[in-house]
């Protein structure tokens, strides 16, 4: 029998917790632009980049306490975005669909910006409000859009390469922050 | 003696090696195992990506045909190259028609078994590894030891020393700080490179995308910040269409590291106008004898092969001497076979097969069922005689030189269900022998991922 969409998402919260990724529960849009706030200023995010599709409650919350360095909704060239997302202590974006069995995150890339803000500053925040949550991989393959390009991202980067001992954060960001629905 | 001979001597003297090995192969099987477990439907799992890779072997040709249409109409560039040397040929032209001159590299054991390391040094071309592991063993000037483990035979006290000294910062054995320590080297590259090369564990015919398993974001930086994307894999790696990646994601991660996905799992498809990405990007697929053994029917199953490492993890063999003693880019079960495939075979990849012990445990963790003991001895039967002799030796001694080592060949042996009235596992020393597994009298059926 097929699971709840509830379940699902309970599931994909668990995987989570294994993946050493974060989840941040909120109630309402409200109570997830006082925790984005709370957490730009407790972690002293003060420069962030914008994948496209986010919603403008995140452009209020950031600021006045950050600096958006760049935005993939306003046209930037490949060069400022590559300097402003290294530059970049956070990297916010939208995401499109999820995988309850790996916990995995489905952000295909659109516009400029898309492949960068989740991979190069350090920290990543995703929004999964609205993602359609599919139980497993086939489920998502089987509508994937065949043009674009999918990144799957589950968890932090991580390797094993020193006596396989897991480290947290290598090349893409050492944090990532999961904002979703309670 | 021969090289292999030596290096396998050499390797079972060395007790510290041994030990990271053992411990980190055990560690890998253990994980596998779990993640494994959890698939009520494993064994269908398993049908369907055997399914999925014989309709990509069986057709072959025009699923290449269908790849290179979907890709280039999107923009990119597909090259076939018939050898080693074809292969490096289209690397070094496709950089010099760009004058690009430092590049980054991301983990592609086909840019090994070409030789492109090598070639782009000898070009003057500055590219470093950037897949930890393989940025290691780069600056130890040394080959990699595992097909997804480059630097498992080195201990982090090794890694400190190495990494402290080219780096230059205060020695550490911590594996976070080590790894911090590569990252920001690292970064500078990625944000400067002129190109990128990566290989490819797939490509889809039917919609033209590339497919990137990674845990480090290398690869995903690779694609995503040089403006020129090169990626090279080899053209066993078809399959038809996006649905079908759903059997191979769902086991190759599992299989390989003991994750149910891996952290990064790309579909990538050449950069779109107004998107961030690679201006020009190409794709090369590298022949180097594998049609010749899709056309041999005794090793054409070896072309199933999605180079998960489960089989080096689990073999007893490598387990105790490490990759470096195959002499050979592809160590352990798999690579004993593929090194007779790819390339030039030497008289030292027909030697290969011999560092087998058949005790079927290589079978019973691939996830595509690949037959190994099957071929190994087919590779052995098709060596002139006397060949044998020198590396049966060592083999021989690497048995008996520890209690420990053949307890846990023992152990292995009798999981796989084939070990001999004798207390000696089937095939040991016999070349050219039969006894493994299916032809083992009376055997239980216990496959060892339970």
């Amino acid at each position: 029998m097929s699971k709840s969409p509830d379940e699902l998402l309970e599931q994909f919260r668990e995987r989570q917790h294994e993946l050493s990724a974060e989840y941040i529960r909120c109630q309402d849009i409200e109570d997830a632009a006082r925790k984005l706030k709370a957490i730009l200023v407790a972690e002293d995010w003060d420069t962030v980049v914008l994948g496209s599709e986010v919603p403008d409650w995140v452009r209020d919350s950031c600021r006045d306490f950050a600096e958006l360095l760049a935005d993939a909704s306003n046209e930037t060239s490949n060069e400022e975005w590559l300097k402003a997302a290294s530059y970049a202590r956070v990297g916010i974006t939208h995401t499109e669909a999820l995988i309850a069995d790996t916990g995995t995150l489905v952000q295909p890339s659109r516009v400029r910006g898309d492949r960068m803000a989740s991979l190069i500053p350090p920290n990543h925040i995703a929004l999964i409000f609205g993602a359609v949550i599919h139980e497993t991989l086939a489920e998502y393959l089987g509508d994937a859009d065949p043009t674009l390009t999918h990144q799957f991202i589950t968890g932090p980067s991580r390797t094993a390469d020193i006596e396989k001992q897991l480290v947290v954060g290598v090349h893409g960001p050492v944090r990532l922050l999961i904002f979703g629905p309670d | 003696m021969s090289r292999i001979s030596i290096a396998v001597n050499k390797a079972l003297s060395d007790s510290p090696l041994g030990s990271a090995v053992l411990k980190s192969c055990d560690l890998s099987t253990n994980k596998r195992n779990e993640v494994i477990a959890e698939l009520d439907d494993f064994e269908e799992t398993r049908k369907q990506a055997r399914e999925v890779r014989q309709f990509a072997i069986d057709n072959l040709e025009s699923l290449i045909d269908l790849f290179t249409k979907n890709f280039e109409a999107a923009g990119g560039k597909v090259h076939q190259a018939a050898d080693e040397r074809d292969a490096c040929g289209i690397v070094l032209e496709l950089l010099k028609r760009r004058n690009a001159r430092k590049g980054i590299k991301s983990k592609s054991m086909v840019a090994e078994e070409i030789g492109l390391g090598e070639a782009l040094e000898h070009a003057g071309i500055d590219a470093i590894e950037s897949d930890l592991g393989e940025f290691i063993v780069q600056l130890a000037g040394e080959p990699p030891s595992h097909i997804t483990a480059p630097a498992l035979h080195r201990s982090r006290q090794s890694i400190g020393k190495l990494l402290s000294a080219k780096l230059k910062f205060p020695y550490t054995d911590d594996p976070a700080k080590l790894t911090k320590e590569a990252r920001g080297h690292l970064r500078k590259r990625f944000l400067t490179a002129d190109f990128g090369i990566a290989g490819a564990n797939f490509f889809v015919a039917e919609s033209g995308h590339l497919v990137m398993v990674e845990n480090e974001g290398n690869g995903r930086m690779g694609f995503t910040t040089p403006p020129l994307f090169i990626s090279i894999t080899g053209i066993e790696k078809a399959v038809g269409a996006l649905p079908d990646l759903s059997p191979m994601l769902r086991l190759l991660a599992r299989s390989s590291t003991g994750q149910r996905f891996t952290t990064y799992t790309s579909l990538i498809r050449p950069t779109r106008p107004g998107e961030d990405g690679p201006g020009e990007m190409h794709v090369i697929l590298v022949d180097n004898g594998r049609r010749e053994a899709i056309a041999d029917p005794d090793l054409r199953e070896m072309m199933l092969c999605i180079r998960c490492g489960a089989c080096l993890n689990i073999c007893p063999v490598y387990k105790s001497v490490g990759g470096h003693a195959y002499k050979s880019v592809y160590p352990g079960p798999m690579g004993a076979i593929w090194s007779n495939i790819v390339g030039t075979p030497t008289a030292e990849s027909a030697e290969l097969p011999d560092l087998s012990t058949l005790c079927g445990a290589c079978k019973d963790v691939c996830p595509i069922s690949i037959d190994i003991p099957r071929m190994l001895l087919e590779l052995r039967g098709r060596r002139p005689k006397g060949a044998i002799e020198s590396s049966a030796a060592a083999t021989w001694k690497w048995t008996m030189s520890s209690p420990e080592r053949y307890e846990t060949a023992g152990k292995i042996a009798r999981t796989a269900g084939m070990l001999l009235p004798n207390g000696l596992p089937g095939g040991w020393l016999s070349g050219g022998g039969s006894s493994y597994r299916e032809d083992a009298p009376d055997q239980g059926e216990e496959p060892a991922n339970e």
